[in-house]
Protein backbone atom coordinates (compact mmCIF):
# COMPACT_ATOMS: atom_id res chain seq x y z
CA UNK A 1 0.00 0.00 0.00
CA UNK A 2 1.25 3.24 -0.97
CA UNK A 3 1.30 6.61 0.98
CA UNK A 4 -1.29 7.72 -1.17
CA UNK A 5 -3.73 4.61 -0.04
CA UNK A 6 -2.90 5.14 3.60
CA UNK A 7 -3.33 8.66 3.49
CA UNK A 8 -6.88 8.95 2.32
CA UNK A 9 -8.72 6.57 4.90
CA UNK A 10 -6.40 9.15 7.17
CA UNK A 11 -7.86 12.11 6.50
CA UNK A 12 -11.63 10.60 6.57
CA UNK A 13 -10.64 9.17 9.94
CA UNK A 14 -9.71 12.29 10.96
CA UNK A 15 -12.78 13.99 10.02
CA UNK A 16 -15.09 11.60 11.23
CA UNK A 17 -13.12 11.33 14.44
CA UNK A 18 -13.51 15.28 14.89
CA UNK A 19 -17.39 14.79 14.38
CA UNK A 20 -18.03 12.30 17.26
CA UNK A 21 -15.02 13.24 19.84
CA UNK A 22 -17.23 15.77 21.85
CA UNK A 23 -20.00 13.65 22.47
CA UNK A 24 -17.59 11.06 23.14
CA UNK A 25 -15.94 12.73 25.57
CA UNK A 26 -19.19 13.61 27.08
CA UNK A 27 -20.90 10.06 27.11
CA UNK A 28 -17.58 9.09 28.91
CA UNK A 29 -17.55 12.02 31.01
CA UNK A 30 -21.26 11.20 32.50
CA UNK A 31 -20.09 7.97 33.11
CA UNK A 32 -16.85 8.66 34.79
CA UNK A 33 -17.75 11.71 36.32
CA UNK A 34 -13.69 12.22 35.25
CA UNK A 35 -12.33 14.64 32.66
CA UNK A 36 -9.07 13.23 32.73
CA UNK A 37 -10.44 9.64 32.24
CA UNK A 38 -13.06 10.84 29.80
CA UNK A 39 -10.27 11.83 27.84
CA UNK A 40 -8.04 8.60 28.16
CA UNK A 41 -11.01 6.49 27.52
CA UNK A 42 -11.71 8.43 24.35
CA UNK A 43 -8.12 8.68 23.10
CA UNK A 44 -8.16 4.91 23.60
CA UNK A 45 -11.29 3.90 21.74
CA UNK A 46 -9.76 6.67 18.86
CA UNK A 47 -6.60 4.64 18.62
CA UNK A 48 -8.19 1.07 18.84
CA UNK A 49 -10.36 2.01 16.00
CA UNK A 50 -7.40 3.57 13.67
CA UNK A 51 -5.41 0.64 14.36
CA UNK A 52 -8.18 -2.07 13.99
CA UNK A 53 -10.74 -0.89 11.60
CA UNK A 54 -9.62 2.10 9.62
CA UNK A 55 -9.86 -0.28 6.24
CA UNK A 56 -13.40 -1.00 7.46
CA UNK A 57 -16.20 1.20 5.29
CA UNK A 58 -16.47 4.20 6.79
CA UNK A 59 -20.54 3.60 7.23
CA UNK A 60 -19.57 1.24 10.09
CA UNK A 61 -17.27 3.00 11.87
CA UNK A 62 -19.96 5.01 13.81
CA UNK A 63 -20.74 1.83 15.72
CA UNK A 64 -17.37 -0.02 15.67
CA UNK A 65 -15.96 3.39 17.67
CA UNK A 66 -19.02 2.98 19.51
CA UNK A 67 -18.55 -0.35 20.57
CA UNK A 68 -14.93 0.50 21.41
CA UNK A 69 -15.53 3.51 23.47
CA UNK A 70 -18.76 1.62 25.41
CA UNK A 71 -17.01 -1.28 25.40
CA UNK A 72 -13.56 0.47 27.60
CA UNK A 73 -16.77 2.56 29.83
CA UNK A 74 -18.08 -0.75 31.14
CA UNK A 75 -14.31 -1.94 31.80
CA UNK A 76 -13.56 1.01 33.33
CA UNK A 77 -16.93 0.40 35.47
CA UNK A 78 -16.19 -2.80 36.46
CA UNK A 79 -12.99 -2.45 37.55
CA UNK A 80 -14.08 0.52 39.84
CA UNK A 81 -16.60 -1.48 41.48
CA UNK A 82 -14.28 -4.15 42.26
CA UNK A 83 -12.16 -1.85 43.33
CA UNK A 84 -14.88 0.08 45.69
CA UNK A 85 -15.46 -2.98 46.89
CA UNK A 86 -12.39 -4.08 48.18
CA UNK A 87 -12.30 -0.65 49.67
CA UNK A 88 -15.07 -1.49 52.04
CA UNK A 89 -13.40 -5.54 52.55
CA UNK A 90 -10.54 -3.48 53.99
CA UNK A 91 -12.45 -0.27 55.18
CA UNK A 92 -10.12 1.74 53.41
CA UNK A 93 -11.40 5.02 52.75
CA UNK A 94 -15.31 5.89 52.90
CA UNK A 95 -17.47 4.74 49.87
CA UNK A 96 -17.57 7.54 47.42
CA UNK A 97 -21.56 8.54 46.85
CA UNK A 98 -23.32 7.18 43.44
CA UNK A 99 -22.35 10.62 42.01
CA UNK A 100 -18.55 11.47 43.71
CA UNK A 101 -16.89 14.03 41.65
CA UNK A 102 -20.33 15.03 39.52
CA UNK A 103 -21.79 17.17 41.23
CA UNK A 104 -19.48 20.04 42.11
CA UNK A 105 -22.35 22.81 42.58
CA UNK A 106 -24.81 23.19 44.86
CA UNK A 107 -28.32 21.58 43.80
CA UNK A 108 -29.76 25.58 42.73
CA UNK A 109 -33.05 24.40 43.10
CA UNK A 110 -36.18 22.66 41.19
CA UNK A 111 -37.55 26.38 40.39
CA UNK A 112 -34.43 27.64 38.75
CA UNK A 113 -33.17 24.19 37.14
CA UNK A 114 -35.22 24.88 34.15
CA UNK A 115 -33.10 28.07 32.85
CA UNK A 116 -29.73 27.87 31.19
CA UNK A 117 -27.07 26.65 32.46
CA UNK A 118 -29.17 24.90 35.44
CA UNK A 119 -31.13 22.84 32.98
CA UNK A 120 -28.13 21.21 31.65
CA UNK A 121 -27.33 20.35 35.13
CA UNK A 122 -30.65 18.65 36.13
CA UNK A 123 -29.97 16.52 32.77
CA UNK A 124 -26.66 15.48 33.17
CA UNK A 125 -27.64 14.94 36.84
CA UNK A 126 -30.38 12.76 35.86
CA UNK A 127 -28.01 11.16 33.21
CA UNK A 128 -25.88 10.02 35.64
CA UNK A 129 -27.89 8.45 38.43
CA UNK A 130 -29.45 6.25 35.45
CA UNK A 131 -27.52 2.75 35.65
CA UNK A 132 -24.75 2.50 32.75
CA UNK A 133 -26.54 0.24 30.44
CA UNK A 134 -29.50 2.46 30.57
CA UNK A 135 -27.43 5.87 30.38
CA UNK A 136 -25.73 3.84 27.41
CA UNK A 137 -29.11 2.44 25.75
CA UNK A 138 -30.39 6.51 25.94
CA UNK A 139 -27.36 8.65 24.73
CA UNK A 140 -26.42 6.07 21.95
CA UNK A 141 -30.10 5.84 20.61
CA UNK A 142 -30.98 9.81 21.06
CA UNK A 143 -27.88 11.49 21.07
CA UNK A 144 -25.72 9.20 18.56
CA UNK A 145 -28.47 8.57 16.55
CA UNK A 146 -27.55 5.00 16.38
CA UNK A 147 -30.69 2.53 15.42
CA UNK A 148 -31.66 -0.42 17.79
CA UNK A 149 -29.41 -2.96 15.98
CA UNK A 150 -26.24 -0.67 15.73
CA UNK A 151 -26.94 -0.03 19.37
CA UNK A 152 -27.10 -3.50 20.26
CA UNK A 153 -24.14 -3.96 18.60
CA UNK A 154 -22.16 -1.04 20.31
CA UNK A 155 -23.57 -1.88 23.69
CA UNK A 156 -22.72 -6.21 22.91
CA UNK A 157 -25.62 -6.91 23.74
CA UNK A 158 -29.24 -8.31 22.34
CA UNK A 159 -31.67 -5.84 20.71
CA UNK A 160 -34.54 -6.73 22.92
CA UNK A 161 -32.04 -6.13 26.19
CA UNK A 162 -31.74 -2.32 24.15
CA UNK A 163 -35.32 -2.15 24.23
CA UNK A 164 -35.52 -2.80 27.43
CA UNK A 165 -33.02 -0.75 29.00
CA UNK A 166 -33.92 2.21 26.82
CA UNK A 167 -37.29 1.97 28.31
CA UNK A 168 -36.46 2.12 32.09
CA UNK A 169 -34.12 4.77 30.92
CA UNK A 170 -36.96 6.68 29.65
CA UNK A 171 -39.01 6.47 32.82
CA UNK A 172 -36.14 6.91 35.27
CA UNK A 173 -35.11 10.14 33.47
CA UNK A 174 -38.93 11.17 33.79
CA UNK A 175 -39.71 10.57 36.98
CA UNK A 176 -36.36 12.22 38.02
CA UNK A 177 -36.65 15.58 36.02
CA UNK A 178 -40.38 15.08 36.57
CA UNK A 179 -40.66 18.41 38.36
CA UNK A 180 -38.79 20.92 35.68
CA UNK A 181 -40.67 19.23 32.67
CA UNK A 182 -43.99 17.55 34.31
CA UNK B 1 -46.49 8.31 27.69
CA UNK B 2 -48.01 9.21 24.68
CA UNK B 3 -45.59 8.89 21.37
CA UNK B 4 -45.80 12.92 21.08
CA UNK B 5 -45.06 13.16 24.87
CA UNK B 6 -41.86 10.86 24.63
CA UNK B 7 -40.50 12.94 21.38
CA UNK B 8 -41.39 16.47 23.32
CA UNK B 9 -39.58 14.65 26.43
CA UNK B 10 -36.23 13.33 24.37
CA UNK B 11 -36.08 16.12 22.12
CA UNK B 12 -35.72 18.37 25.50
CA UNK B 13 -32.79 16.54 26.95
CA UNK B 14 -31.42 16.09 23.60
CA UNK B 15 -31.17 19.69 23.17
CA UNK B 16 -29.31 20.37 26.49
CA UNK B 17 -27.40 17.72 25.97
CA UNK B 18 -26.34 20.09 22.62
CA UNK B 19 -26.33 22.78 24.54
CA UNK B 20 -23.51 21.09 26.92
CA UNK B 21 -21.46 20.33 23.70
CA UNK B 22 -21.05 24.23 23.06
CA UNK B 23 -20.20 24.63 26.87
CA UNK B 24 -17.02 22.77 26.46
CA UNK B 25 -14.50 24.65 27.67
CA UNK B 26 -11.09 25.69 25.39
CA UNK B 27 -8.85 23.70 27.16
CA UNK B 28 -10.83 20.38 26.68
CA UNK B 29 -11.34 21.28 23.11
CA UNK B 30 -7.96 21.46 22.93
CA UNK B 31 -7.02 18.38 24.47
CA UNK B 32 -9.31 16.28 22.22
CA UNK B 33 -8.07 17.64 19.03
CA UNK B 34 -4.48 16.51 20.19
CA UNK B 35 -5.45 13.04 21.25
CA UNK B 36 -6.85 12.66 18.25
CA UNK B 37 -3.70 13.73 16.40
CA UNK B 38 -2.11 11.50 18.56
CA UNK B 39 -3.95 8.14 18.00
CA UNK B 40 -4.48 8.69 14.11
CA UNK B 41 -0.64 9.39 14.20
CA UNK B 42 0.49 6.24 16.65
CA UNK B 43 -1.72 4.52 15.37
CA UNK B 44 -0.85 4.27 11.59
CA UNK B 45 2.94 5.33 12.19
CA UNK B 46 5.18 3.19 9.80
CA UNK B 47 7.21 0.93 11.95
CA UNK B 48 10.30 0.15 10.26
CA UNK B 49 11.58 -2.15 12.48
CA UNK B 50 8.70 -4.51 11.67
CA UNK B 51 9.80 -6.01 8.74
CA UNK B 52 13.13 -6.90 9.98
CA UNK B 53 12.16 -8.14 13.07
CA UNK B 54 9.51 -10.54 11.45
CA UNK B 55 12.10 -11.83 9.11
CA UNK B 56 14.17 -12.49 11.60
CA UNK B 57 11.63 -14.42 13.63
CA UNK B 58 11.04 -16.91 10.69
CA UNK B 59 14.46 -17.14 9.71
CA UNK B 60 15.07 -18.10 13.24
CA UNK B 61 11.94 -20.66 13.24
CA UNK B 62 12.97 -22.21 10.63
CA UNK B 63 16.53 -22.65 11.73
CA UNK B 64 15.14 -24.68 15.06
CA UNK B 65 13.00 -26.79 13.23
CA UNK B 66 15.56 -27.90 10.63
CA UNK B 67 17.81 -28.76 13.68
CA UNK B 68 15.06 -30.65 15.21
CA UNK B 69 14.20 -32.57 12.19
CA UNK B 70 17.86 -33.28 11.46
CA UNK B 71 19.50 -33.75 14.68
CA UNK B 72 20.36 -37.25 15.25
CA UNK B 73 18.11 -39.26 17.21
CA UNK B 74 19.90 -40.44 20.42
CA UNK B 75 17.40 -43.59 20.39
CA UNK B 76 18.87 -44.48 17.37
CA UNK B 77 22.46 -45.91 19.02
CA UNK B 78 20.99 -47.11 21.89
CA UNK B 79 21.44 -50.90 21.67
CA UNK B 80 17.99 -52.99 20.84
CA UNK B 81 15.71 -53.79 23.93
CA UNK B 82 15.34 -57.54 24.16
CA UNK B 83 12.49 -58.62 22.41
CA UNK B 84 9.29 -59.13 25.10
CA UNK B 85 9.62 -62.87 25.46
CA UNK B 86 12.77 -62.38 27.23
CA UNK B 87 11.53 -59.63 29.19
CA UNK B 88 9.19 -61.72 30.80
CA UNK B 89 11.96 -64.57 31.55
CA UNK B 90 14.18 -62.22 32.99
CA UNK B 91 10.95 -60.71 34.88
CA UNK B 92 10.63 -64.31 37.37
CA UNK B 93 13.55 -66.40 38.42
CA UNK B 94 11.63 -69.19 38.69
CA UNK B 95 10.61 -69.07 35.60
CA UNK B 96 14.06 -68.61 34.16
CA UNK B 97 15.32 -71.41 35.61
CA UNK B 98 12.35 -73.42 34.04
CA UNK B 99 13.00 -72.08 30.76
CA UNK B 100 16.96 -72.51 31.28
CA UNK B 101 15.60 -76.82 32.03
CA UNK B 102 13.02 -76.93 29.66
CA UNK B 103 14.90 -79.75 27.77
CA UNK B 104 15.16 -81.86 31.32
CA UNK B 105 11.21 -81.02 32.51
CA UNK B 106 10.07 -82.18 28.96
CA UNK B 107 12.24 -85.23 29.24
CA UNK B 108 11.24 -85.71 32.72
CA UNK B 109 7.60 -85.43 31.76
CA UNK B 110 8.14 -87.98 28.71
CA UNK B 111 9.39 -90.33 30.95
CA UNK B 112 6.66 -90.24 33.49
CA UNK B 113 4.03 -90.61 31.11
CA UNK B 114 5.88 -93.90 29.72
CA UNK B 115 6.61 -95.26 32.82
Amino acid sequence: MNEHDTLEPTRALDRFLADVEQRAYRMAHIATGDRDEALDLVQEAMYKLVQSYRQRPAEQWPALFQRILQSKIRDRYRRQRVRQAFQRWFGDGDEPPADAGLLRRPNPGPERDLHGRHAMEAVDRALRRLPLRQQQAFLLRQWEGLDVAATAMAMGCSQGSVKTHYSRAIHNLRKQLEDHWP
Amino acid sequence: MSQREHDEFVRRVRRQLDHSLEQLDPDTRRQLAERRRQALSQATAARPWLKPALSLALTTGLLILGLVLLWPDPRASLPALPPLDDLELLSSKDELELFEELEFYQWLDQNHEQG
